[in-house]
Formats: structure tokens, C-alpha cells, sequence
């Protein structure tokens, strides 16, 4: 049974900010064209140019866990309704 | 013959299902060779197959603008042929195929655009190299 104390909303957020902040100057463009399926709380990610492989490889591990996944090198900005919002007490 | 022309553009029939293949369903999908991904099925289609939500994927689209779909796990029968497949579950109503499902089903796709024909061909057995031949009669003059 999926760990549901994430929800879809959290997950695409969460894997959206670890992709920008961390993960897309290690990936691209060496594996641009393959994907990654990012386990959000740990932050582990699994490259793999099939998808399907990609995610059974993070299933393993994380046989619970919801991901989120990016195809590498097509992702240049966050979904729009998920994109954080800096209010002014975020700002340092 | 496997599939079929719908507005002059290729489409394939093919079952799937999610957990329980007692709820499979047979639906016809377009044949997107430019969707280097699996399956992209929408919402209201993809509820009754008790698919296992792994998790949710960010994709650009056309436009430059980035969504949001959430991505399963099923089976899909094609051309008599199960294999396991990711399903992006997105808003929409097209049901698209992509290359690398048509990639695990192993086999050459034959589209012809003359006679409006989809077909699955088996590939041809690749032949084993022949030994170079030994002219041991004529031996080469020294």
C-alpha cells in the first residue's frame, strides 16, 4: 500500500524543488533524453533512459513511496501550480 | 491487420488493465511517434482500470508551458503481447501511444499510408555471419 502521508500535491513540489535546486546541473545535459524518478523525502533519485526502469528501480527500494519523475533536459521551468511563492517573510 | 486510420492518422487497439485484469479495458490509442514515453491515457478513462499510482510526473508541452499528471503502473495487451507499462493519467481526451511501449512489444510496426494499414511484423531472425570460404584448390601464387 502507497504511504499516503504525501500527497500528489507535496510530491510534485517537493520533486520539482530538488530537480531545480539540485539535480539539473548534475543531469543535464549528459543525461538529457533519459529520466529520473526523485523519492522526494530522502531525495535518492534513479536515472535510467527508460522510464518504466527507472521507476521499478526507485520501487525497489522505495516500494511505498510516491515519486515524482522528470524527463531530463525537457524541464525548464516548475508547473505553474506548483511553483513556490516567495512571500516577503521568506525573503532573507 | 492491428490497428487502423482515424483521420488519416495511425491508431492501434489494445486491452489494459491495472491490479485485477478482471476489469481490463479495450481501448484505441494514437500512435505518437514524436512521445518518446509509454501511455498517456485521460482521467476518465483510466479510473475503471484499477491502475497503482506510483507517483506524478512534470512535462513540457508544446507551448512551453510545464503540467503536472499523475503517473501509474498497468498492464497492456498489445498485438498479443502483455508487457508492463507506465500510464500518465492527464486531462485531455486523447489516448496516445509512445515509442517505448511500442519498444517492448518487440516487434517491427508497419505503418502504410496508402492502403491506411497498422501491422505488427515479427523481426526478421538476423542471419549468422557465413564463414569466409577456404580455396585450398588454388592456392595463391607466390
Amino acid at each position: 500500500m502507497v504511504d499516503n502521508s504525501n500527497t500528489p500535491e507535496d510530491v510534485t513540489r517537493e520533486g520539482e524543488r530538488i530537480y531545480f535546486d539540485k539535480l539539473k546541473d548534475i543531469l543535464e545535459p549528459a543525461h538529457n533524453g533519459e529520466y529520473v524518478a526523485i523519492e522526494v523525502e530522502s531525495g535518492e533519485y534513479f536515472v535510467n533512459k527508460d522510464l518504466l526502469t527507472a521507476i521499478q528501480e526507485a520501487r525497489i527500494k522505495y516500494p511505498n513511496k510516491l515519486l515524482h519523475i522528470v524527463p531530463i533536459g525537457e524541464l525548464n521551468k516548475p508547473s505553474i501550480s506548483h511553483q513556490k511563492v516567495n512571500y516577503a517573510w521568506h525573503l532573507r | 491487420m492491428h490497428g487502423t486510420f482515424v483521420n488519416k492518422s495511425p491508431h492501434i487497439e489494445f486491452n489494459i488493465w491495472g491490479i485485477n485484469k478482471s476489469v481490463a479495458q479495450k481501448y484505441i490509442g494514437l500512435i505518437d511517434t514524436g512521445f518518446n514515453g509509454y501511455l498517456v491515457i485521460p482521467y476518465a478513462l483510466a479510473f475503471p482500470l484499477g491502475l497503482a499510482l506510483i507517483g506524478t510526473e512534470s512535462s513540457t508541452l508544446a507551448d512551453g508551458s510545464t503540467v503536472t499528471s499523475l503517473v501509474c503502473i498497468g498492464q497492456v495487451e498489445l498485438c498479443g503481447i502483455t508487457v508492463p507499462t507506465t500510464v500518465s493519467v492527464q486531462s485531455g481526451n486523447s489516448i496516445l501511444i509512445g515509442t517505448q511501449l511500442l519498444e517492448r512489444i518487440g516487434k517491427d510496426l508497419h505503418i502504410d499510408f496508402i492502403d491506411g494499414k497498422v501491422e505488427f511484423k515479427e523481426r526478421p531472425k538476423p542471419t549468422p555471419p557465413t564463414p569466409p570460404k577456404t580455396n585450398s584448390e588454388n592456392p595463391p601464387k607466390k
